[in-house]
């Protein structure tokens, strides 16, 4: 009895030394046998593991099994990072932004802060909060320093103490300045910088092109935030898509746009024009027609609908914000008239930035 | 960080007792390795005012530039350790310097860092900044030093 105890006790002894059991490199890191944890991690990376790819990250930051290298550390959470890993993207921001075996590099940090913040990593959040907060190595944000540590405020006690001084001075809109852009078919996901004296509301339009001389379509995406960034994971139908990020006036009456963005080199719209036509009156619908033809060819996208707005004045040309003037007074150069067209600003329903209202009903 | 687990003075709380026991186990397996690991940025520092464990207003950037330094994952360990000058009784200045090094380690985890990265410890008199006779106030002894490996 006595020797089938001891033998017990040995058998015990040796399983963690001969690594039985170790299921998987998590396990073989916990038992500190750093040679299997990363011959494994190897294999699961070369299969596209974005979390075999921090943990070979973190044995070479960490220098386990092997000499410390920063180096290979940061390739490896880089990759696991643009897989999408909120965790590798944050250690990526942590050492662009302390400059651990690099030139310390805030604007990349941010770019990876914000994008593991959007995947509601709370301590990216906070650090987020910080760099906009301080202005160390960016321009400071007092807006969005206050956004970020809201967002932390429910896991991380300190943010939910932060007061940010805010800006008093009177808030202009200015164009966001988009520093990351990932629009495909699994995902889309923006980053960008605001003016510190810019208003908070962005919006984000993704739209999917017309086809030839088809209807232009509402926005597939269109997202208002208070951001400096969206992520959206259910991404889209197709891989033909503009998007832009657009700052609006607190009182919607401006707007200050980034310019549009594409994957395939699509040519942005010079303008976006609703024709509104009473199909029974055929010389109108006509008319709709060929004004249509003319503005695809010069560019602009149209829609030719019969949807009378009830909330409009049955102006001719209207447009929705002030920055759109010029872009309205060029459309009804487009127009027949007998005399100089006025457009008129009022902001309909749904009315997007850079959409003008042309009412083929009000033709005097 | 020479010598550091093995030379100072270490207190540990039961709140951190079973995370200082695994970075213990850790230490006494790499001891060496993790002598040389253990330098990366400068140390960062939390003063104090004489015979106070309270962690002031004006230390809260030093606190936020540790967190902006620490990565995630399980292998990284934020060592926070309190000292003392040597005004006073050194048993006393003992509790003194581990409830600075508690203090800076709660305000560390209102900033997010998980409980169980973190190593507490208290030096009391040893291994001070500046070596003084007893009885002399000296700010750079009133100090938390944290640093990572």
């Amino acid at each position: 009895m006595k020797n089938f105890i001891l033998s017990c006790a040995v058998s015990i002894a040796l399983l963690p030394a001969t690594g039985w059991a170790q299921e998987d490199a998590a396990s073989a890191f916990a038992n500190r046998d750093f040679a299997t944890a990363k011959a494994l991690w190897l294999s699961e990376a070369a299969d596209g593991s974005a979390e075999a790819m921090l943990g070979l990250g973190l044995l070479a930051d960490r220098g386990f099994g092997q000499p410390r290298d920063f180096d290979v550390a940061f390739d490896w959470y880089l990759q696991a990072a643009s897989l999408g890993l909120a965790e590798a993207q944050f250690n990526v921001a942590i050492m662009l932004d302390a400059g651990l075996g690099r030139r310390r590099d805030v604007e990349e940090a941010q770019i990876w802060y914000t994008r593991a913040a959007l995947r509601d990593h709370a301590r990216a959040q906070y650090n987020l909060g910080l760099l906009y907060e301080t202005g160390d190595g960016i321009t400071s944000n007092p807006a969005l320093a206050t956004y970020w540590f809201g967002k932390a405020a429910q896991t991380v006690p300190a943010a939910a103490q932060k007061e940010v001084a805010q800006v008093t001075a009177s808030r202009r809109v200015a164009a966001p300045h988009v520093t990351f852009d990932n629009v495909g078919t699994s995902q889309v996901e923006l980053v960008w910088n605001a003016d510190p004296n810019a208003t908070a509301t962005h919006l984000v339009e993704v739209i999917e092109p017309p086809r030839f001389d088809e209807n232009y379509d509402a926005p597939t995406i269109s997202v208002s935030t208070v951001a400096s960034g969206i992520l959206d994971l259910n991404g889209l139908q197709t891989t033909d898509a503009i998007w832009r990020v657009v700052n609006l006036a607190s009182d919607d009456t401006d707007y200050a746009a980034a310019d549009w963005s594409s994957n395939q080199g699509i040519e942005p719209p010079r303008g976006r024009v609703t024709l509104i036509s009473d199909p029974a009156v055929k010389s109108m619908e006509n008319a709709a027609r060929v004004f249509a033809s003319a503005l695809r060819q010069a560019g602009y996208w149209v829609q030719i609908t019969d949807e009378v707005s009830t909330q409009s004045d049955n102006f001719y040309v209207s447009y929705g914000y002030a920055s759109d003037q010029q872009l309205a007074q060029a459309v009804a150069e487009f127009l027949p008239s007998t005399e100089q067209i006025t457009p008129a600003k009022q902001l309909l329903r749904s009315m997007q930035p850079g959409e003008v209202v042309v009412n083929l009903g009000a033709f005097r | 960080m020479k010598n550091l687990p093995i030379k100072s003075l270490m207190l540990t709380l039961g709140l951190f007792a079973s995370p200082v026991a695994l970075t213990a186990q850790e230490a006494s397996q790499t001891t060496t390795s993790v002598v040389e690991e253990a330098e990366e940025a400068p140390w960062l520092k939390v003063y104090f005012a004489s015979g106070s464990a309270t962690v002031s207003a004006d230390q809260a950037a030093t606190l936020d530039r540790a967190v902006r330094t620490f990565r995630e994952g399980d292998p990284f360990v934020m060592i926070v350790a309190g000292g003392a000058d040597k005004v006073g009784d050194p048993t006393a200045n003992l509790g003194l310097s581990l409830q600075r090094a508690t203090a800076v380690a709660t305000a560390l985890t209102n900033r997010g860092i998980p409980i169980e990265r973190l190593q507490v410890l208290g030096r009391g008199n040893s291994e001070l900044q500046v070596a003084t006779p007893d009885g002399v106030a000296e700010e750079e002894n009133r100090v938390v030093e944290i640093s990572w490996r």
